[in-house]
């Protein structure tokens, strides 16, 4: 059976709606690919103390390293903070950092995934209100940023001229 | 048993069917998830939900056959199917013909993308 | 609603809804040693005027350099090779790889127990991560595209997936609805 995928271009994107999440914690590990085993089996451990990620990241970096972007919401004690210190802390040709509080703004549209130039105008929508992105990713059919602080709402005001949510006319 | 209504939400875009059960469940209902047609039918013999939010376009079993599936079967007719379609300008009928001919018994449509507050009316109003 | 007890997760199979197997791709990793910038937009704007798609982007800026990875279909690949190449410049570092392929697994249900399983047993396997990225409820990872299967096999040591479920790859015929 083949599967029939809609393939569409609009002058004005359309999407389900923004979220924005504030007070999250953005932290980057970089650390050699062959250290992808001691690092999955630490990070399994941040699901202690109700942890749960809002996006997670990664790029090839030079000398075989991977850099990896983890952004959630710290629980109270740093928990999450200390388990990564310390997994950090002995190895070899690994840093962290961490950037906090930062904001994330998240939105995703039907067929995103096959269609061209959302990236565009989000990122041309952002650069010429003259935000900062700290991090992105886009994936299926979401797209996520993530922003300095109080720069969420602002950002969500802007792409909002970009994209359009539509209000159905539902008249059944 | 809980007495929050089962709606099951069928799409193979994972993305939307977690939106979603997220808003159906912030507004107390239970929710189960399916991402063909096929595994569609399998949930609705397994959990017998009140309402379906079930896609037009997806792989093995799109959303019209799974709907006129439902709505000819005797046990299952009484399920609520709204339909999610990304072509519904032209539908002013839930009973109506398209693609080809395909004709659809669903109870209501919204078109995508979704105004998820408008759904959620749509769902309530079905429910009662 | 979000899962809070990922930490009580079984050590056994984590039940998954799916997984999808891309078509063939060609990543880009792109690397500038300038602050905070958006080295990747002249790419997007040239992507988007010549109607191609992105299946995938990761970016991290900091202060002190800009790091990203997007993905096109290998269909594009002549085209966007050319398009990359009047737009690179002097300070950037570009990588090709190709082809890859993603593998997209959900739901991930923000547990960094599945996130943290699924990475270790890429290392395990010894199986490159060229990037990965997470959406509302997906994970997707880059790997070379000849490791697919393998990847696969591996993971299916870990997630249960459903009985009826899906062929991981799907046969597209996309149409042009509306122009």
């Amino acid at each position: 059976m083949v599967e029939t995928a809609a393939v569409y271009w609009e002058s004005k994107v359309r999407i389900y709606g923004f979220r924005e999440k504030i007070g999250l914690s953005l932290f980057t590990i970089i650390f050699p690919m062959n250290r992808l085993d001691y690092w999955g089996t630490h990070i399994q451990t941040m699901a202690e103390e109700e942890g749960v990620f809002d996006l997670v990241f990664s790029q090839e970096m030079v000398g075989e390293c991977i850099q990896l972007g983890m952004v959630f919401e710290e629980n109270a004690g740093g928990f999450h903070r200390q388990l990564l210190e310390r997994a950090a802390k002995n190895e070899d040709q690994t840093s962290l950092t961490g950037t906090l509080p930062v904001e994330m703004l998240s939105f995703h549209g039907p067929h995103f995934q096959d269609r061209y130039g959302i990236a565009s105008a989000a990122f041309d929508a952002l650069e010429k209100a003259d935000f900062e992105v700290l991090a992105s990713g886009c994936t299926g059919t979401s797209v996520y940023i993530v922003l300095p602080e109080n720069i969420a709402r602002p950002a969500v005001e802007h792409l909002t001229k970009t994209f359009i949510i539509p209000q159905a006319d539902h008249s059944l | 048993m809980s007495d929050k209504k089962l709606i099951l939400v069928v799409d193979d875009d994972p993305d939307l069917v977690e939106s979603l059960s997220m808003k159906l469940e912030s507004e107390n209902f239970r929710v189960a998830k399916a991402y063909d047609g096929m595994e569609g039918w399998d949930e609705i013999k397994k959990e017998r939900p009140a309402l379906i939010i079930l896609d037009v376009m997806m792989p093995r079993k799109d959303g019209y056959t799974l709907c006129n599936e439902i709505k000819n079967s005797e046990e299952y007719k009484g399920i609520v199917v709204v339909l999610l379609t990304a072509v519904a300008d032209a539908i002013n009928s839930t009973n109506y013909t398209h693609m080809g001919g395909k004709t659809t018994l669903a109870d209501d449509f919204v078109p995508k993308p979704i105004d998820l507050d408008k759904l959620m009316e749509i769902v309530k109003d079905n429910l009662q | 609603m979000r899962m809070k007890n990922a930490c009580s997760e079984e050590i056994g199979k984590m039940k998954i809804g799916g997984l999808k197997l891309s078509e063939e791709l060609v990543q880009y990793n792109l690397y500038r040693n300038l602050p905070t910038d958006l080295a990747l937009l002249p790419f997007f704007r040239s992507f988007a005027e010549n109607r191609i798609n992105l299946t995938f982007l990761s970016l991290r800026n900091s202060k002190t350099a800009s790091v990203s990875s997007f993905c096109i279909s290998l269909t594009d690949f002549a085209q966007v090779e050319e398009l990359v190449k009047s737009k690179v410049s002097a300070e950037c570092r570009l990588k090709v790889i190709a082809p890859v392929g993603t593998i997209t697994v959900f739901p991930h249900n923000h547990s960094f127990t599945m996130l943290g399983r699924v990475i270790s047993i890429f290392g395990k396997a010894r199986i490159p991560i060229h990037a990965l990225c997470t959406s509302l409820s997906s994970l997707a990872i880059n790997t070379d595209y000849q490791h697919l299967e393998q990847a696969v096999e591996e993971l299916e040591k870990i997630l249960d997936l459903p009985l009826n479920h899906a062929p991981f790859r799907s046969e597209l015929d996309q149409k042009v609805i509306c122009q």
